[in-house]
């Protein structure tokens, strides 16, 4: 019998990646951009300049360009109310208004909007301004930049969705349950849950899985069980005691659980 | 001899037909690698050799089966590979799945091949991961314990080097 031949273009799905996908991600990193520099977030520290934040990834400034930046007054983000005198307001309604007009015409009003943006020291209507005129280039500065505040919009809304709904999804383990060792390894190994959701998991289940008895290396262990599917199982694997869970794991096979030493009974 | 692994045939082809009826495509197959791998390799008498590997070869594969159980191979590769990917000390229960899914994955490929289907997926780097975790000397026990119970308890006296300690990469034993 001859040995399989793998075909690279063929293998396990998932693997192989599109050069538009590369190209997709290229304009949504620039849109993100552009949203971020339109939208504040209540991260930034308006005396810091773009701070980088403990914790997160920095974009496109760092801790030492922050500080090098709040030291420069020109270029320091100002407190809102602190921008705009009526003349300004005027000016940039107009070059604002300008910049709907399409291709060409729209961009120079919108670099011209970015320039006096950029003498009052507002970075990031500079570069909202700046990136629409470039873009506009080829479309309407005018509507990139109400497009882009958009996105800026519903990406701050979005990630303040997540947050709350990271925060309402936050599991408590269950206090005085049985020892899981290694529990994060095994929460990741064999499932899509944290830790905790994954250890609440598992002791449910060896209070609701079928028990059996199964040996091997001169260990007794508990195996609970419970179907799933047609030939779908999960199965919780513990000391007799029940003081302790050695794993937990879903879709395991009738095949599986013999070979671990556990035979079904009839009609399980 | 014959009358005794007659009885486990007949049984893998009652729970073929089970797995099958009820959409589990992957399990279904698996179990006529089983019967074709035993009817290779079991020293089986002439008559009983032919009535199974008639009733083994005359099964029609539909392709929604076909796509069912390559998708479920491809899923069960995924997942092993990610287990194994996760630290470097593994418990029993693990390796007995790594090791389980393996063995069918051999066998699937023995029906595949046998009845001259190509194969959409290859278990080459999942073998390599798990070469790697049953030699280190933390695994080294639990592999073996796992090996030999697997062997003892297939239900069918099924050859696979990775029951019998010679593991290999390829898709079906030589």
């Amino acid at each position: 019998m001859s040995q399989l031949s793998i075909d690279p273009t063929r293998n396990i799905a998932g693997v192989g990646v599109s050069p538009n996908a590369q190209s997709r991600d290229d304009v949504f990193a620039w849109k993100t951009t552009l949203a971020q520099a339109a939208v504040p977030t209540a991260d930034e520290n308006p005396t810091a300049g773009h701070g980088a934040q403990p914790g997160r990834s920095a974009p496109t400034t760092t801790g030492q360009e922050a500080a090098d930046n709040a030291a420069r007054p020109d270029t320091a983000i100002k407190p809102a109310g602190a921008q705009g005198s009526s003349w300004s307001l005027w000016i940039h309604g107009g070059l604002t208004a300008g910049s709907f007009w399409p291709s060409v015409v729209g961009a120079a009003f919108s670099a011209a909007d970015g320039v006096v943006y950029a003498v009052e020291g507002d970075r990031k209507n500079a570069v909202l301004s700046f990136g629409a005129a470039g873009v506009g280039i080829f479309t309407d500065a005018g509507a990139v930049k109400v497009a882009a505040l958009g996105l800026g919009v519903a990406t701050k809304l979005g990630s303040d969705a997540l947050k709350a709904g990271r925060v309402a999804r936050k599991v408590e383990k269950i206090a005085g349950g049985p020892i899981f060792d290694d529990l994060k390894s095994h929460a990741l190994k064999h499932s899509n849950l944290t830790p905790n959701a994954y250890y609440n998991q598992a002791v449910r289940h060896t209070e609701t899985g079928q028990k059996f008895k199964f040996y091997h290396d001169g260990q007794f262990k508990n195996a609970f069980i419970t179907r799933t599917g047609s030939n779908s199982f999960t199965l919780t694997s513990a000391t007799p005691s029940g003081n302790r869970i050695f794993t937990h794991m879903q879709g395991v096979t009738r095949e599986y659980l013999e070979n671990i030493g556990i035979t079904l009974p009839k009609g399980f | 001899m014959d009358d005794a692994i007659e009885r486990l045939l007949a049984q893998r082809w009652t729970r073929y037909e089970e797995y099958k009826r009820s959409g589990a495509a992957y399990s279904a197959l698996v179990r006529l690698g089983e019967i074709i791998n035993v009817l290779r390799h079991g020293g089986i008498s002439e008559p009983v050799g032919r009535k199974w590997n008639v009733a083994a070869r005359q099964v029609e594969v539909s392709n929604e089966m076909y796509r069912q159980a390559v998708a479920e191979a491809k899923q069960n590769i995924s997942r092993v590979e990610r287990m194994l990917g996760i630290g470097t000390t593994f418990l029993y229960e693990e390796l007995m799945l790594a090791l389980t899914v393996r063995v069918e994955l051999g066998l699937l490929c023995e029906f595949f091949i046998d009845r001259g289907i190509a194969l959409e997926f290859s278990p080459g780097s999942f073998d390599e991961k798990l070469l790697e975790v049953s030699r280190r000397k933390e695994n080294v026990v639990a592999f073996r314990s796992a090996q030999a119970a697997a062997k003892r308890n297939w239900g069918v006296p099924v050859q696979s080097p990775w029951l019998d300690g010679q593991q290999s990469t390829k898709c079906v034993q030589s």
